[in-house]
C-alpha cells in the first residue's frame, strides 16, 4: 500500500514550470546531488541566487535604465517600470547577493579578486598557490 | 657445518675432542703456552705425541700442524700421559722411534746427543707431516645426510635382476598355511585356499610389475568406485586448463596408479568432470551493445543511493590521470583551466572579424520605429551612445537591447500617446 503511494506520479513545480515527477523525487533528494559539491547549504542557496540573477539580468538592466533616466522619460512610464521591476523575483536582484568564500563559504573577510576568505587566502599564499602574491616585507 | 674453515689452533683441540681414544675433559685442556718443566717431560710428551699421532694415523687421517703447542698441552695432562701410552702403532718407523725413546733417562753427556736425536725426530716428524694426508673433518664429524629414499624404478630393475622365483610353493609354507587356517578358525579350507593363492601369486614365474598390476586390479574388484552423476551428460567441454592429472589421454603410470588409490581415499578427492560453462545463464552485461536502455525503477526508495552507485561505477570505469600534466590537459578540455598564454578575449575569436562600425554606429537600428523627436528618441540615443562605448559585449547583444526597448515602448504606445510623448499626428 505504501509502495503504491510512492509509485504515483504527481505534477510538481520545478523551476517555474510544471513537470511530471515521481513522488520520490519530490523529496528533492535527486536535486541534492548537484549541490553536494558545495561546502555549505548557505552556499547552495547563494548559487541558486546567482543563477536567478543571471536569468533576469538583461530584463532588469533595461528596466532600471528606464527608471534611472530622470528628466528624459515621463514619470508615468517610470512608475510602470517600478512596478514591473517589483514583480520580478527578489532572488534576481544583484544587491541581494552576498558573496562567500568559494572554499569555506565564509560570508565575511573576503579577498575580492580571488573570491576567498582571508584565512584561506593566507593559507594558499603561504603555499605559493596564488600567482604574484608574496609576503610583505619592507 | 661440513665445510668450515678451522684455524690452526683449533685443529688440535678438535682432534683431541673427536679422537677415537676418547673425549678429554675440558678442564684439562689448556691453551696457554707453558714451557715444560723438565726436558725429560718434554721428551715424554713428544713420545706420547708421536704415539698418539701413530694411533690417529692408524685410525683416521689426521692433520698434523705445528706440534710445539701440542707437546705443551700434552705435558700438562697427567691422564694423557697415562692413557695414551699404547703399544699399537702400525707405523713401524715411528714405533721404532718410540721404542728408542722409551729407554731410561741417560746421563748428561748423552743428553746433547739425545737433544740432537730429538731434533732429528722432530725433523722427521715434520717431514712426515707434509706427506701425511690432511684430516677430513667430515669423516670424523657426524653430519646429517638425506635419507636414502626408495626408488621404484630401481626397485623394479632389482626385481628383474633377481632370479625368477620357484613356481611351486614349498611344503613348509603349505603346512604353515594349514596351521594358520586352523588357528584362525571358521572355514579353514577357504582360508587355506586364499592363503595359498596369494602365495602362488607372489611366487609365480611372471615378471613382477605385471604381477603388481594384477594384484592392484584384483584389489579394485572388491572396492566401490566413485561415479559422479553428471558423467553421462558431457556438454561441449571448454578446455581451459586440464591438469596432467585429469588428462584422460594420459598413459597409466606408477604415479597415476598411486593417484587412483588416493582418489578412493577421502583425503584427496580429485574431480572427474570438467565444469560446464553456461553462457546464457545470467543476464547480459551489455558492454558491447549500443542499446543503453536505462531502466528507471520508479519503485526505488533510495534515489540518492542509486545515483551515487552509478557515479561510483563511472569512476571505476574511468581511469584517473597518469600525472599532473594529463590532469591539467583534461581540465583545459573541459574548460575549467585557462589556456596559456592567457588571452583576455578567449571565446571571442569571432569578434575580431567584426569591425568597429557595427559596434559604434547603432542609430541605424532606430530607423523605422523610433520617433524622430521626443523623449523616447532622446532616451534611445543615450542608450546607443552607451552601448557604442561598451567594448565588452557582442553586437548581437547590443541589437537585442535595442529590440527590447522597441518592444517595451510598443506595449506602452497607448499610454505614451495619452501623455503626449509620441505625436500621434505623424
Amino acid at each position: 500500500m505504501a509502495l503504491q503511494g510512492v509509485l504515483s506520479r504527481i505534477k510538481t513545480p520545478v523551476f517555474g514550470c510544471l513537470v511530471q515527477v515521481p513522488r520520490c523525487q519530490q523529496l528533492h533528494t535527486t536535486l541534492v546531488l548537484d549541490k553536494l559539491k558545495y561546502p555549505n547549504w548557505k552556499m547552495v542557496k547563494e548559487v541558486k541566487h546567482r543563477k536567478a540573477v543571471k536569468e533576469y539580468a538583461f530584463e532588469r538592466i533595461n528596466i532600471n535604465a528606464v527608471r534611472k533616466a530622470k528628466h528624459i522619460i515621463p514619470p508615468e512610464v517610470k512608475e510602470i517600470a517600478d512596478k514591473e521591476i517589483d514583480e520580478l523575483p527578489r532572488m534576481s536582484s544583484i544587491s541581494m547577493l552576498h558573496k562567500r568564500c568559494m572554499i569555506t563559504s565564509r560570508p565575511r573577510g573576503l579577498v575580492k579578486r580571488w573570491r576567498l576568505s582571508r584565512i584561506v587566502w593566507r593559507h594558499e599564499a603561504d603555499y605559493n598557490k596564488l600567482s604574484g602574491v608574496q609576503r610583505a616585507m619592507w | 657445518m661440513a665445510t668450515t674453515r678451522l684455524s690452526g689452533s683449533s685443529l688440535p683441540v678438535l682432534q683431541r675432542l673427536f679422537s677415537r681414544n676418547g673425549i678429554l675433559p675440558i678442564f684439562q685442556r689448556t691453551f696457554c703456552k707453558v714451557p715444560p718443566e723438565d726436558p725429560t717431560q718434554a721428551e715424554e710428551a713428544k713420545t706420547i705425541e708421536q704415539e698418539k699421532l701413530g694411533d690417529s694415523n692408524s685410525t683416521a687421517d689426521t692433520p698434523v700442524k705445528e706440534s710445539g703447542v701440542k707437546e705443551q698441552i700434552e705435558a700438562q695432562d697427567p691422564k694423557v700421559l697415562s692413557d695414551n701410552v699404547s703399544p699399537d702403532s702400525s707405523d713401524t718407523s715411528k714405533a721404532e722411534a718410540v721404542q728408542e725413546t722409551k729407554k731410561p733417562v741417560p746421563s748428561q753427556e748423552k743428553k746433547l746427543t739425545k737433544k740432537e736425536e730429538t731434533q732429528k725426530k722432530l725433523r722427521d716428524l715434520l717431514a712426515s707431516l707434509a706427506t701425511v694426508d690432511p684430516l677430513s673433518v667430515e669423516s670424523t664429524v657426524k653430519l646429517t645426510r638425506p635419507k636414502p629414499r626408495p626408488k621404484k624404478e630401481a626397485k623394479v630393475k632389482k626385481e628383474e635382476d633377481l632370479p625368477p622365483p620357484e613356481s611351486y610353493i614349498e611344503p613348509e609354507l603349505v603346512s604353515a598355511t594349514k596351521e594358520v587356517a586352523e588357528s584362525l578358525g571358521g572355514d579353514t579350507a577357504a582360508t587355506e585356499s586364499e592363503l595359498l593363492s596369494t602365495l602362488r601369486l607372489h611366487s609365480s614365474d611372471a615378471p613382477p610389475h605385471t604381477q603388481a598390476a594384477a594384484s592392484l586390479s584384483e584389489l579394485f574388484v572388491g572396492m566401490k568406485i566413485e561415479r559422479s552423476p553428471n558423467q553421462g551428460e558431457t556438454a561441449p567441454i571448454q578446455h581451459k586448463h586440464i591438469s596432467p592429472e585429469a588428462d584422460p589421454r594420459r598413459q597409466p603410470d606408477a604415479n597415476t596408479r598411486r593417484r587412483k588409490l588416493s582418489r578412493l581415499s577421502p583425503e584427496r578427492p580429485i574431480p572427474k568432470t570438467i565444469q560446464r560453462v553456461d553462457l546464457f545463464g545470467a543476464k547480459p552485461l551489455g558492454i558491447f551493445t549500443s542499446k543503453c536502455s536505462k531502466s528507471e525503477d520508479v519503485s526505488s526508495i533510495l534515489p540518492v543511493w542509486e545515483a551515487l552507485h552509478e557515479e561510483e561505477l563511472k569512476r571505476s570505469m574511468s581511469h584517473p590521470p597518469d600525472n599532473a600534466f594529463v590532469e591539467m590537459m583534461t581540465w583545459t578540455n573541459q574548460g575549467k583551466l585557462w589556456t596559456f598564454p592567457i588571452d583576455n578575449e578567449f571565446g571571442l575569436e569571432s569578434e575580431k572579424k567584426i569591425g568597429f562600425h557595427e559596434h559604434v554606429f547603432l542609430e541605424r537600428h532606430l530607423q523605422g520605429w523610433c520617433p524622430p523627436l521626443g523623449p523616447i528618441r532622446h532616451f534611445m540615443e543615450l542608450v546607443c551612445t552607451g552601448l557604442s562605448k561598451n567594448p565588452y559585449i557582442t553586437v548581437e547583444r547590443k541589437r537585442a537591447h535595442i529590440e527590447w526597448y522597441r518592444n517595451y515602448f510598443a506595449e506602452k504606445e497607448g499610454l505614451l500617446k495619452e501623455i503626449g510623448a509620441i505625436q500621434s499626428s505623424n
